[in-house]
């Protein structure tokens, strides 16, 4: 049986625990979000050959980028989405263990399907740079110089010029 | 009646004493968001995993309250993001979520977001918690922004 004494004591407990807890503090909340933007993959498309035609020992030949036979590509993505684009440009054509070198190349770059009020940029090989889409497209076009020697051997010369772009996130 | 009178002045003793108690744990405890966790852009089917520690991209919000103060927080997490008229799944791991006594995320104390976890101001007034996850887009996956809110709920424990 239960003295009165002990069981005060109880009450006395319980009363501590009950008083120390004190008034409920109220959570506070915060939220962020999780976002995300689900796009199309970036694609590259080859259009046209950078196409010098036929050319002479010892006399250069230029294709200019607004040339019918310059070089073009095509970047399909989602709408102004920036890029991180980069051409890689081959310094020689070759022909087997020949090779013709190739320089001062000129890169312009548009909205439209047009070398018209196309935007020059300075590219150098290998180095990436920024470029938004416009309405999911941009379209680039290269020209270049190749020098052929006065010894260049005949034959057909050519090496792949390489264009790269992915998404920044941006 | 002696037994009475004792416990009447030890219980007033204890109202004091829980009086100041109370006064201390009331010390203001805040909540502030300070950066969505964002992945940014998705291709389909093509899993993307940001660390709690990407500065960046990580999901952040900051605690301030008096040094000592214990809290718990926790996390209400999404499963999905909804958009485009549909869902992207998300995923959180065991270590998904970090603490840390600044905004810099080096070093941080790794929990699971999933679970309650407890935390106490030792060094200093604030601290800063980072969320990271993982976004899994369908193969399907239609283009479009999503979304989804992360409720983080601080229980201010006291001191």
């Amino acid at each position: 049986m239960t003295s009165p004494v002990t069981m005060r004591r109880r009450l006395v407990a319980v009363l501590l625990a009950l008083v120390c807890a004190g008034p409920a503090l109220p959570a506070q909340s915060g939220a962020i979000t999780v976002d995300a933007t689900v796009v199309t993959p970036v694609m590259v498309t080859g259009l046209a050959p950078l196409d010098f035609g036929t050319v002479f020992r010892g006399i250069n030949r230029t294709v200019a980028w607004n040339a019918a036979t310059s070089g073009r590509f095509r970047i399909t993505g989602l709408g102004t989405a920036q890029l991180s684009i980069s051409f890689t440009l081959p310094a020689t054509l070759s022909n087997g263990f020949s090779t013709m070198p190739i320089n001062q190349y000129r890169v312009r770059v548009n909205g439209v399907n047009s070398p018209f009020f196309a935007t020059n940029i300075v590219v150098t090989s290998g180095a990436p740079f920024t470029r938004n889409l416009v309405a999911g497209s941009l379209w680039f076009f290269v020209g270049a110089r190749v020098q052929p020697t006065t010894t260049q051997a005949p034959g057909t010369y050519a090496s792949p010029v390489v264009l790269t772009a992915a998404y920044t996130g941006l | 009646m002696y037994h009475l009178h004792r416990s009447t002045r030890l219980l007033a003793a204890i109202a004091a004493l829980c009086f100041v108690a109370t006064r201390v744990e009331a010390q203001p405890l805040t909540v502030r968001p300070i950066q969505n966790l964002s992945f940014g852009f998705l291709l389909p089917g093509v899993a993307t995993t940001i660390d709690a520690s990407l500065l960046a991209r990580s999901g952040q919000i900051e605690v301030t309250a008096a040094l000592g103060t214990q809290f718990e927080i926790r996390y209400t997490l999404p499963t999905v993001m909804n958009g485009a008229g549909t869902t992207l799944p998300l995923a959180f791991g065991a270590g998904s979520a970090g603490a840390a006594p600044s905004s810099n995320p080096a070093n941080l104390i790794r929990f699971n977001p999933a679970v309650a976890a407890r935390f106490q101001l030792v060094t200093t007034t604030r601290a800063t918690f980072f969320l990271g996850g993982q976004a899994l887009p369908r193969g399907g996956q239609p283009v479009g922004s999503y979304a989804a809110p992360v409720i983080v709920t601080i229980t201010n424990l006291g001191i």
